[in-house]
Order: structure tokens, then sequence, then C-alpha cells
């Protein structure tokens, strides 16, 4: 054998070695089982101003209890204003709970806030894992790239609920929204449909996003299981358009034209919101509705002069328009003092700082963030004080899907308003604000008008 | 049925929208011709000329509230010219000699610099849901539907009419002016006209000036298409316009007329009908799905790779590019032995003490960043490979980086492998890739080669990441594209230490690898190739082989990277990693380095994954007054600028084409070996190796 | 010997957008043979020489090496069937040394390049390779220069340096192109010495295009005369070069440029 030969092979032996040695390492992400602590029973509002000495928990100090929060500013390709009216929500809602002296002694404090410019998640939340300045972390990035760091090391953190895919089987990831299962049918799209008179409903969304893709999917199968029942039936299917429509939507509007379309939902972004109005406008089809997923920015709809009129706009959270609650009092009072705006990021922020505080109290004044996270986990039905219809957190870390939807109790629910003279206004019951339905039975039903205060 | 009863009316309303698009694209393709054949310039950097002005047009009406008359007066009439009468006076002029991929680099570092330079001097932001506004007054609202089959909008006809307009006016320019004479002088026969003494320089300014005009005109046209002015968008508008203009194959400025035309139409047809084909014919429905957002890269690819003409103008494929000079041999072959062995030592001296600070000082997040950056110095080998050995401009190494990542990200979830065999098998995979690319894409040469190789990672982009073998499908859905770290035997890589102990090991294998090809061979006879083809091919060498492998080598490279990026960020993140705009960024940053040598790579890595947290956010001087609380206020600085100091890097490049790190090598050792010299006198210095002749000042 | 020739051309016929450069050559080269190709500017010297290599494809006509038709084949394959040649403008590889010239054609010739050997180090010159070099560089005269990079030799060394980048091949054909263009008359002579040593050592056919009328009646023993694109004599140089139609067409010419 010739002196490279053999060099080969050993080579090729060690590589072998190496491959045989080598596996995956299991990291803590979704494992959380092996350290579970038992959620603990001292919490609760009798004992919010026990003050106990508490050491070496990161951001806790005798006085104060820090969060950092992350969020997108610079490089935001959606030029939205996301991390500064975040911040806002967050700061009311400390600022009231302060007013009221605070949690177990402590002041609840916004600690370091950072702008991730929607690449540096990763790097900033790590800087929150190994800083220990924090206590917990809210997070309002557009790229969730950290989430996982910060799961791994037990953090609680609260987050915008965009995308379920990052939050999905991480116990520390609580989003204001849960996306739990994006295939599985919903009522509330053709029982708004069929409240709006329509006959033939359309449907569409991007091919650039799967979760776009998926909900355009799963509306339309809504469509098809309830058309019986509603009178709407799914003329136009069409999930595959390229985000932000550059090549506009035309030849869709006239193939919609041609089945007699009347209601429109998406699943698009505002902007896309416009320019489909502007098509359909062009072809004459001015009154056809449109149901918005993401369009609940009155500036915006009021500039849009009268091209929404009529439609109506899907809203994550209890509506400024309907009644007001215990909640939305304070929401509004809190921020008015600080004079921010009543934007829809504020109230995520708001709604994240909520259930960081609810978990405190829950975890009792002996806390660390092991104690809050089993608390919070235990909650099985929050709502921010009836701001948000209700989630459980013992199940809703866990994806599902249509198929084995039926083992997971989930309520379902939507809050909904139209747009009239360029104003929003609830649809239904200002004091009921939701439209629910059981989520174990999938036949059709009314809804049943829910407050979840 | 194919085509239903009204088929007829169906094509017309097609036809019809197609059009609006159409001329634009036109317009921004003859802009695109006009500077290539007067200055040898691909510029892809029209793109953002025409973002710059079209977000001037829109900070000037919704912003400042200027009327209609004034805002098209500055933004078109003025300040589009201006940029490109500026571009070529102080650039593209002191560069007419230099190789095409100096050039190509030049465009691509100016279509980053520009619009963030504009976004800084202007504060301009785009937001969402305020809409651009067209040239007409109430251009969005007010619809004409002169056949009765399809409204037209105000906007949409003023664009065809302004378009045309220019068309015309360029035509009658040709025809009746001394200065459009000569133009298309230049234009049909750039060498012929210096002897016939036409002023090239002032053809030459004239032309981008004008072109400049046509970009700015197309994009204050083209603006109200999209819902939010965003820079990107007019990036890929320049693509399209490649392809138009890859349609006239770059010397007819009616075929590029009428490709720009003609895929605007394309697309309107293919929109029309594709979907009511794929009722009738299912299996269409998975091409219908992915291919109509790429629809422009795959004509632009096709029409590369398919149209014969375009591989025979491969001759023709720089008309004013010289005989490139050869580079200088490498500074460090041609100092002294004694410097050699000093340089190195306290290179290691450096590195060892780095090393050890962020071993045992390095916070995670600090241990994460310059993880990163030794991840990304190993991807930056792929570009060493393919551009500084075999000297070819490949525009999708981010894409091959992807494809090691997905495959592994694929292997390690639905096969159970490990993920550093994965990593391996994914590298292995993306090498292949890159060979099937290579094949037909080498057959073009010179800057076709690196436009297909763009057409490729925007083709991927768009239709490829979308298959669920590939991106991720249903688990991808729930989850997003998780992978884990690895185990290797004792040591578990979820620390985050022990892997950063691992990613350097890999890039020392690797940079060994890269040296060994590069003096060994392979890297001989690549160098061949570059030196003379002719003279190679007379030895036997065959160019195809060699060029294919120097791709499959290089895209092994980037998919071992692509991968190891995914282990460590623990997950794909394509869209942050590995998009097509990655791939230009990371060759431009590479070449304006160095892409000759492993330092250069490794600087670069260096660059891309430590710019931010050390200089901009202000680290530096945090270390240096020893106190995070003492960094000046002013800190964090906007990332915007390092698009626009990596746009002034592209710039050195074209004075310093064998990268900075390289020239900064060599100057200085000269300077020490003349001082060396001059201390132990009677020493002769040692030779100095040729400096390439300076194209010109560029400040 | 069999009597299949080295090399064997027939009725070669190429045109550039409608003008014809070459019409129904016909040539053949028979082994360790030594021919030469003259005539006047433009008479399509250079393109029925590009033809043979397949440079340029050919519209019409074969090329045959040992009798196997090798029309379709690009140029680096015609070489590895043995067929070196130089360039009248020299083509040199930029970057590299004289004896890196020499290493690459023989790694070539060997078709050596494999990926693992340049990664655990082989990619370096053996001792053999070396030695190879050394007898080449001894012969061509090169052995002081090999150190150099090729940018620093003179136009005649370089074209030595083709030659013997071209012997590393070991080629049973050299074609070579114009190898005095551009030297004086003095480096012509020592460039024909050494060429004539190196094909006497080796034993070569060679093909020569070439101007020098002086150089081609030294070197070779046939010629051959292209005038406007056709072949218009062959035969024994000495007699070719008498002849009065060669002299009118070409020695005329060449005697009023000179």
């Amino acid at each position: 054998m010739t002196r490279p030969h053999r060099r080969v092979i050993i080579a090729t032996a060690a590589l072998l070695l190496v491959a045989a040695s080598c596996g995956n390492a299991t990291g803590t992400a979704g494992n959380s089982s092996d350290k579970k602590v038992k959620a603990p029973t001292d919490g609760g509002e009798a004992n919010r101003k026990t003050h106990k000495v508490i050491s070496g928990v990161p951001g806790v100090s005798d006085k104060e209890i820090a969060y950092a929060v992350v969020g997108t500013k610079q490089n935001n390709p959606l030029g939205t204003c996301i991390l500064d009216c975040y911040l806002d929500g967050i700061k009311a809602y400390f600022d009231y709970r302060n007013d009221q002296g605070g949690i177990y002694g402590r002041k609840l404090v916004v600690g370091e806030v950072t702008d991730d410019q929607l690449g540096n998640n990763q790097a900033d939340a790590l800087a929150i894992t190994s800083g220990n300045k924090a206590f917990g972390s809210f997070q309002a990035g557009l790229l969730q790239q950290g989430w996982g760091e910060l799961n791994d090391a037990g953090v609680p953190t609260y987050t915008w609920g965009i995308d379920g895919t990052s939050a999905a089987n991480r116990d520390a990831i609580f989003p204001s929204t849960v996306i739990g299962c994006p295939d599985c049918t919903r009522r509330v799209v053709p029982y708004v449909a069929m409240q709006a008179g329509a006959k033939h409903a359309g449907v569409l969304g991007y091919s650039t996003s799967q979760n776009s893709q998926l909900c355009a999917d799963s509306t339309g199968a809504s469509f098809k299981k309830y058309a019986r029942d509603t009178g709407v039936d799914l003329a136009y299917l069409k999930d595959d358009l390229p985000y932000g429509l550059a090549n506009g939507i035309g030849p869709e509007v006239t193939a919609m034209k041609k089945k007699h379309v009347d209601f429109i939902s998406t699943c698009f972004d505002l902007n896309a919101m416009k320019t489909l109005a502007q098509e359909l406008k062009r072809q004459g089809m001015s009154d056809v509705r449109l149901y918005h997923p993401n369009t609940y920015n009155q500036k915006f709809v009021q500039d849009a002069g009268g091209l929404f009129e009529g439609d109506f706009v899907d809203v994550q959270f209890r509506p400024f328009e309907a009644a007001t609650n215990t909640a939305l009092t304070a929401f509004k009072k809190w921020m008015g003092k600080n004079n921010s705006d009543l934007t829809e990021l504020a109230m995520v922020g708001w709604i994240n700082a909520t259930l960081a505080y609810d978990g405190l109290l829950a975890a009792g004044p002996q806390l660390d963030r092991a104690k809050v996270l089993a608390a919070t986990n235990a909650m099985k039905d929050f709502t921010a004080d009836g701001l948000i219809s209700a989630i459980d957190w013992s199940t809703a870390h866990k994806p599902y899907t249509q198929a084995t939807r039926s083992k997971v109790k989930d309520l379902e629910c939507g809050t909904v308003v139209e747009v009239a003279n360029g104003r929003f206004r609830q649809l239904g019951s200002k004091d009921k604000p939701w439209l629910c339905w059981d989520s174990t039975d999938l036949t059709w039903s009314k809804p049943v008008p829910t407050n979840f205060d | 049925m194919l085509l239903g009863a009204s088929a007829g009316s169906d094509l017309l309303r097609a036809l019809i929208q197609g059009t609006p698009a159409g001329t634009v694209y036109a317009l921004l393709a003859l802009g695109l011709v006009l500077t290539y054949k007067t200055s040898g310039v691909f510029n892809l950097a029209l793109g953002a000329q025409a973002y710059v002005s079209a977000a001037l047009y829109f900070q000037a009406r919704v912003t400042w509230g200027w009327g209609i008359v004034p805002s098209l007066l500055v933004s078109v009439f003025l300040l589009a010219p201006a940029i490109g009468w500026v571009l070529e006076r102080f650039v593209f002029r002191h560069l007419r000699t230099a190789s095409a991929v100096a050039k190509l680099v030049v465009t691509i570092g100016l279509a980053v610099a520009l619009p963030a330079l504009f976004d800084l001097v202007v504060g301009f932001q785009s937001i969402a849901g305020q809409t651009p506004v067209g040239i007409v007054p109430g251009g969005a609202t007010v619809f004409y539907d002169p056949f009765g089959v399809y409204a037209l909008s105000r906007n949409e006809l003023t664009a065809v009419a302004v378009a045309a307009l220019a068309m015309a006016g360029l035509a009658g320019l040709f025809r009746y002016t001394t200065v459009g004479l000569h133009m298309r002088a230049v234009v049909e026969s750039p060498r012929m006209t210096e002897l016939n003494g036409i002023r090239a320089d002032r053809v030459s300014s004239f032309s981008w000036a004008l072109s400049s005009f046509f970009a700015g005109l197309a994009g204050v046209l083209i603006a109200p298409r999209f819902n939010t002015l965003a820079a990107p968008d007019f990036f890929n508008l320049v693509v399209i316009a490649v392809a138009a203009a890859a349609i006239g194959m770059l010397v007819s400025l009616p075929r590029t007329l009428a490709g720009g035309l003609g895929l605007g139409l394309l697309i309107a047809v293919f929109q029309t009908f594709l979907p009511r084909w794929s009722d009738s014919w299912p299996w269409l429905n998975t091409v219908r799905q992915n291919i109509t957002p790429a629809m422009p890269f795959v004509v632009l690819f096709a029409v590369l790779v398919f149209w014969p003409a375009i591989r025979r103008s491969r001759a023709a494929s720089d008309p004013l590019a010289g005989v490139d000079p050869p580079p200088p041999a490498l500074a460090s072959l041609s100092r002294s032995r004694g410097l050699t062995v000093a340089t190195r030592a306290f290179a290691v001296v450096f590195l060892t003490i780095t090393g050890l600070t962020v071993f045992f000082r390095a916070d995670a997040s600090w241990t994460f960043v310059v993880t990163q950056a030794v991840i990304l110095s190993l991807i930056f080998l792929s570009i060493t490979v393919i551009t500084g050995l075999a000297g070819e401009i490949s525009l999708c190494q981010g894409t091959f980086a992807a494809v090691g990542a997905f495959a592994s990200f694929q292997l390690v979830n639905h096969m159970g492998m490990s993920v550093l065999v994965a990593a391996l098998v994914g590298a292995v995979i993306a090498s292949a890739v890159g060979a099937l690319l290579s094949l037909p894409v080498l057959r073009l040469g010179g800057i076709w080669l690196s436009i297909a190789t763009l057409a490729f990672a925007y083709f991927f982009d768009s239709v490829m990441v979308k298959f669920s073998w590939v991106g991720g499908g249903q688990k991808a859905l729930e989850e997003g594209t998780r992978l884990p770290r690895p185990t290797l035997g004792p040591f578990n890589m979820n620390d985050n230490r022990t892997f950063l102990v691992l990613s350097i090991v890999l890039l020392v294998v690797v940079a060994f690898a890269v040296v060994r090809i590069r003096e060994g061979t392979i890297g001989q006879t690549l160098r061949a190739l570059r030196g003379s083809e002719l003279g190679a091919q007379s030895i036997g060498i065959s160019p195809a082989r060699a060029r294919v492998t120097a791709f499959a080598i290089s895209a092994f490279i980037a998919g071992l990277g692509g991968a190891l990026l995914a282990i460590h960020q623990q997950n794909v993140n394509y869209s942050s990693n590995f998009s097509p705009f990655a791939s230009l960024f990371w060759l431009v940053l590479v070449v304006s380095l160095g892409a000759r040598t492993v330092e250069g790579a490794m600087q670069a890595g260096a660059a891309f994954g430590l710019f931010d947290a050390v200089l901009l956010k202000g680290a530096i001087f945090g270390w240096i007054l020893r106190s995070p609380e003492r960094i000046p206020s002013f800190f964090p600085l906007s990332p915007t600028w390092t698009y626009v100091l990596f746009g002034l890097g592209a710039l050195q490049f074209a004075r310093h084409p064998e990268g900075l790190v390289e020239s900064g090598k060599r100057r200085s050792t000269e300077k020490v070996e003349q001082w060396w010299a001059a201390r132990h006198q009677g020493v002769e210095p040692a030779e100095q190796a040729a400096e390439p002749a300076e194209p010109g000042v560029i400040s | 010997m069999t009597d299949v020739p080295l090399l064997r051309a027939r009725g070669i016929t190429k045109a550039f957008s409608g003008i014809m450069a070459v019409q129904h050559v016909d040539a053949v080269v028979a082994e360790g043979e030594r021919v030469g190709l003259i005539g006047p500017n433009g008479a399509g010297k250079t393109t029925f020489f590009n033809c043979l290599l397949g440079v340029i494809p050919t519209d019409q006509g074969v090329v045959e090496i040992d009798g196997v038709d090798v029309s379709g084949l690009p140029v680096h394959h015609r070489s590895k069937r043995g067929i070196g040649r130089t360039f009248q403008r020299i083509e040199l590889f930029a970057e590299a040394t004289v004896r890196e010239h020499l290493l690459i054609a023989e790694r070539t010739r060997r078709a050596d390049g494999r990926l693992w050997k340049d990664l655990i180090g082989r990619g370096r010159p053996t001792v053999d390779e070396i030695e190879r070099c050394d007898r080449i560089l001894e012969l061509l005269g090169l052995v002081e220069l090999a150190e150099q990079p090729s940018e620093h030799l003179s136009l005649g060394q370089g074209r030595l340096l083709e030659v013997g980048r071209a012997l590393m091949t070991e080629p049973r054909l050299l074609l070579l192109d114009e190898p005095s263009s551009g030297l004086d008359h003095e480096e012509t002579v020592d460039l024909a010495r050494t060429l004539r040593d190196a094909q006497a050592d080796r034993g070569f056919a060679v093909l020569l295009v070439e101007h020098d009328v002086e150089f081609v009646a030294d070197f070779t023993d046939r010629c051959l005369v292209l005038d406007a694109g056709k072949l218009i004599a062959e035969g024994p140089t000495g007699q070719v070069l008498a002849s009065d139609a060669v002299r009118e067409a070409y020695l005329g010419t060449a005697g009023a440029a000179s």
C-alpha cells in the first residue's frame, strides 16, 4: 500500500469514528419536563405586599423586578412602529401596577431596551440569558430567532403573537395570541359573510409565507364546510400570490368577478388590502365586502378614503370600540398619562405585561423564574383581565391540527369590527364583543356572544 | 379545454394589464443597455437610482407637501441625471479599462449604498400604509376603460404615455442630434469611435446622465404599483430589466425595448391563463403555484442558458474592457523570509490572545457573535475558491449555503441523522448542486455567468424554498426550521464555547484545505486558466472540467458553512441568512477585502459578523474606556451606515482589485523592507511587486 | 510504421461573414516530419491553423489524428492526442514562474490532478517531475530563468517557454504559430537553433507557420503555400520556395514588406 493511500484510509477511519460518536444534543427546548417545578400555591392577591428577601435571581433586587425588552425598529421592512409602541404598552401597565404599590414590595421596571435591527434577535437574546440583569423578557421582533435561547435558559418570555412557529413547543414563551392550529377551520369568517348577506366568497393568500397560505386554505375549508348552513359558498380560492402583490391582482379580481364573488376574506397585510380594494374599484366591484386580518389601524383606514367602507376587520383583542371594561379603562388611562397613542402594539405590550404580572402574583413572594413559569403554565383561563379570549397555558404551547383537534379543548372565538363612515364599529354586541363556538363540536351553530371579563 | 370562448377578450385583457409594467421595464432596460454599451458597465445599481428618484419624489410630495411639477423637476429632471453624471465622472470613467468583474462589484456596492445614503441624507423611511403617489392627480382613483375589457388607472395610462414619449425622444435624439449620432456610433461600435475622433468621455457622461434619467423616470412611474416604497422592490426591477436586456443581447435597443414590453405582457398572460390550464391539467398546479412570482428570473435564466446567441456574444460581452492586467503576486510570496516569519508570529500571538479573551471573558452573546464571524469566514472561503482562484463571479454563494443548511435540516428531522454527519452530507449535496448549475452556466462566461448565478439565486428564493422537501413544509410551519446542536464524543455543543471551538477547528481545516488546493494541481490549473485560457487548453487542460471542479469545491465549502451556521443558530433562518441579497453582499465584501487570500475571507467574516456589535453599537469605546456606561451617547449608530461604508469599500475595490487587505499588506511589507534595507545599508531593497496601474483618483 | 499519417486535414473550409478565409485545404503531416506553412498576410494561415487545433470550428472538412476524426473535439482533447502548440501572440500563464508552467503541463499530461492529492499535500512537485522539468529547461536553455515569473521574460524567452510547455505534454506534433514574429534576427536564429536541437532530441513532427522564409527554408523539409485561402503549392521546401507561383504570390510581397 502506498503512503498516500494509507493516509486516506486513516483519515476515513477517523471520520467514521467521529460519525459514530457524534449525536444530536437534546436541548432543553421543549423538554422542560425534566426540571418541572410544581405550580406554587402561595401566590395570589393576599400575598401581594409580602416582601421576602430573594437572592440569586436575575433581575430581582430588593426594590425592583427588571425586564428586558427587545423589538425591531431599524431595518423594519414594514416601516411601522413596533418597538416604541410595544414599549408604550408595557410601561403603561407597569405604571399602573406600580401605582398600586407594585408587587412583593418591589417595582416593575423596564431594564435594557434593545433594537434587534431585524437580524440580531438571537445575539440580543443571548445577551439577556448571559447578562443576568433581567428576570424575564418581552419580545416584539419580526424575526424571532432568539426565542429558543430564551426558552432553553428558562427566561419567562412574553411575546407579540405574530408567528406561531417560534413559540411552538416552548414552555417559557408566552405569545399575546396563540396560533395553536394554523389549519383548523373557523366559523367566524363564514358567519360574518352570512351576516353581510353574501352568497359567494373568495379567499386570497400569499405563497411567500406558509402561514398566509395555510390561513387562506383553512378559511377556504371553513367556507366549504359550512356552505350549506350559511348559504355562502366558496367560489374562488387562490393561496399563492406573491408577497406585496407587485404584479397587481387584476386577473384574480377578474376571475372573482366572473364567479360573482361578493365577499373576500384574505390573509394579507394591510398594504395589499389597499391594492386589492383599488383593483376591485377599478373593475367595478366596490360593493364587495372584504374581511381584513391585519388592518386594525384607524388612521390607515381613514386615510384610504372610502376604499374600505363596509369592510370587516379582525381584531386580536377586545376592540377599543367594544364596551369598556376595567382593563380597557386602565389601558386608556395609563396610556393617556404618557401621551401614548392607542396602537395595536401598545395593546400587545399591555397584554404581555399583564401575563408577566399575573405570573409573578401566582408564583408567590419567594419567586424565581422556574416558579413563575410553572405558575403561568398552570393558568387555564388567562384573559388579560378580559382583553383577549381565554388561553389555557397548560395546553397552549403544543400545536395541533384539524385532524387531532377533537382532543384539544380550545374555544373558537373571534372579535370583529366593521368600517362605517371611515370609523371602526363593533360588530355584534358591544358588551359581549367575542363570537365564540365550542371547539369540540364542529357542526354549525349560532355563535355565543361572550365577554371574558 | 385549452382556451375558453372568451379567450380572445381574456388575452386582450391580459395584454392591457401587462402594458403599463412592460413599458416601464423597457424604459429601465434601455437605461441598462445605454450605459453598458457606452462604458462597458453592467449597472446593477440602476434600480437603486430608480429608487432614489422615486423616494425623493414621494418625500417631496407627501412629507414636504410640494406640488407635482417641482417634485418631478427635482427628483427626475435634476437629481437623476446628476447622479448618473457624478457616477460616470468620478467612478466609472476611471474604470474604463478595469475588468468586468471590478465594474460589476462596484455597481453592486452602489446598489446597496445609494438607497442607504439617500435614506440617511433625506431622512426617508418607508412606512406601511403610505402608498406612493403618481405624477397626475387622482392617479389611483380615476379609471378609463377604452376597450370595455379592462380599465386602466390614470397612473397607468400616464406611465405608458410618458414612457412611450421618453422612448420616442430617445429615437429622435439618436436620429437628429450630433450627440445622439455619436452615442449611436459608440453603442454600435465602441472601439471604432475613438478612432473617429468622437470624444468618448463626453458621450459616456451624457449616456450615464440619460440612463439615470430613464431610471429615475421609470422609478417614479412604477412606484404607485408598489404599495410601500422600499429599495428591494427596485432591485428586483433591475433583474427584470436585465432579462429584457438579455433578450436584446445587450446590443440592440429596439430588441431590448421589445424584451421589456414582452416580459410585462408575458407575466400578465401567464397570470391569466396558467390557473385556467392547471384546472385542466392538475400537474400544472405545482408549477403554477411557484412560477408566477419567479417569472422574470425563470425567463432570465432560460434566455441565458438556452439562447445560443448569448453564448456566442461572449467575445462582445464586455465591449470596452481591456485585457485584464495580471494580478500582482501575493505579497506573502514576494516578501522576505524574515518578515514572513515575523508576520506569522504576530498573527499567531494576536489570534491566540483574542481567542483566549473571547473564550474566557466573553459572555454568551459575544461568544455567539464571534462564532458567527468564524462560520461566516468559513463560508467566505468558498468565495476565495470560486472568485479568488477560478476568477468567476458567482452571485449565488448564499444559495449554496442555504442548500447545505436545508439539507441538514431535512436529514436531521426526517432521517434522524446526527447533525454533524448531516452537515457533511448537506455540503456534498450543495457541491452537487454547484456542479450541476455550473454545467449550463459555464458555457456563458464573463458577466453572463454572474448574471445567471444571480438568476439562479432568485429562482431558488422564489420557487425552490417553497417546496416542502426543501423549505420544510408542515414541520417548518409548526415550529420553523429548527436544528439541534451536535454532541461529539464527550463534548456537548449546547455549550456555546465548545461549539465555538468546533467552528474554529473546522475553519482552520477548511482554510488549510483551501491553501493546499491553491498550491496544488487544481489551484495551478485554475491559475493557468486565468492566466491564459488558450494556453491552458493547448496543453490539454479542459476549462469546463476545471471550473466545474472549482464550483463543486466552492459550493461544498459554502454548503458546509451554511449547515454550520444553521446549527449555530439552531435554525436555518433562510430569509435572514441566505437571501439572494446576502449572496451579493458577501461577494462584494470578500472581493473588496481580498478574495485571493485566506486572510481576506477571514477579515470579511470578522467585518460581517462583528462590525455591527463592535463599531456601530460602540462596544469598542466601552472596552477602551473600560465601562459600557461610558460609551458616547451617539451610539448606537444607524445600521444604515454599514451599507454606506460597504459601498465605499466596493469603490475602493476598483482602485485595489487585489483587495484592501492584500494591497495594505503589500504596502506595509514594502515600507518595512525599505526601512530594513535603509538600516542595513548595502542590502538592496527587495524587488517590489509592480503596483497595478492606478485607475485614477476616486473619492 | 503504418501508412496512416499523424495528422491529416481534408477539405478544410472556413468563411467569416461570407468571406472565404480558407477553401478546401488539404494537408498531411507524418510522424517526425518537419513541415512549413507559408503564405502572405491574410492568406488564411492562422485560420487554417486554428481549424486544425479546434480553436475555431470549421465550416467543412475533416481533421484526423492517427486516422481518427477529431473534427468535433475541443482543443484540449486534440492536445491529449499529441498535438502541442505555441502562439503568435504569447499566451503564458500570468502569475506563474517558468518552472510552474512546465509543472502544470506535466500534471495535465499525467491527468494527475486529484482533489485528495492536493488536500493531503501531494500537490507539490515530485522528484521525478522536477527532473523532467529540468531536462526540458536544459534543452531550451532556460535553467537560469526557472524561478522567474513569466512576466519577466523577454519575448524570445517567452516563445521558448511556450515550446517547453508544449514539450512537457510530450507532443508528437508541435504546431508553431509564427515563432519569429516580434523577434530580431539574432533572436530568431537562436530560436531556430534551439528548436532544431529539441526536435532532433525528441523527434516530434513540426508544422511551422512562418513568415520568415529563411527560417522555413532552414528548418523544414516540406512546405505548403497558402494564398487567398487556397493551397497553391506543396512539396519539398527548396523546390517550393524556388517555384514561380510562390515567388509571385508570396515572396514578392514578403520582399516588399521586409
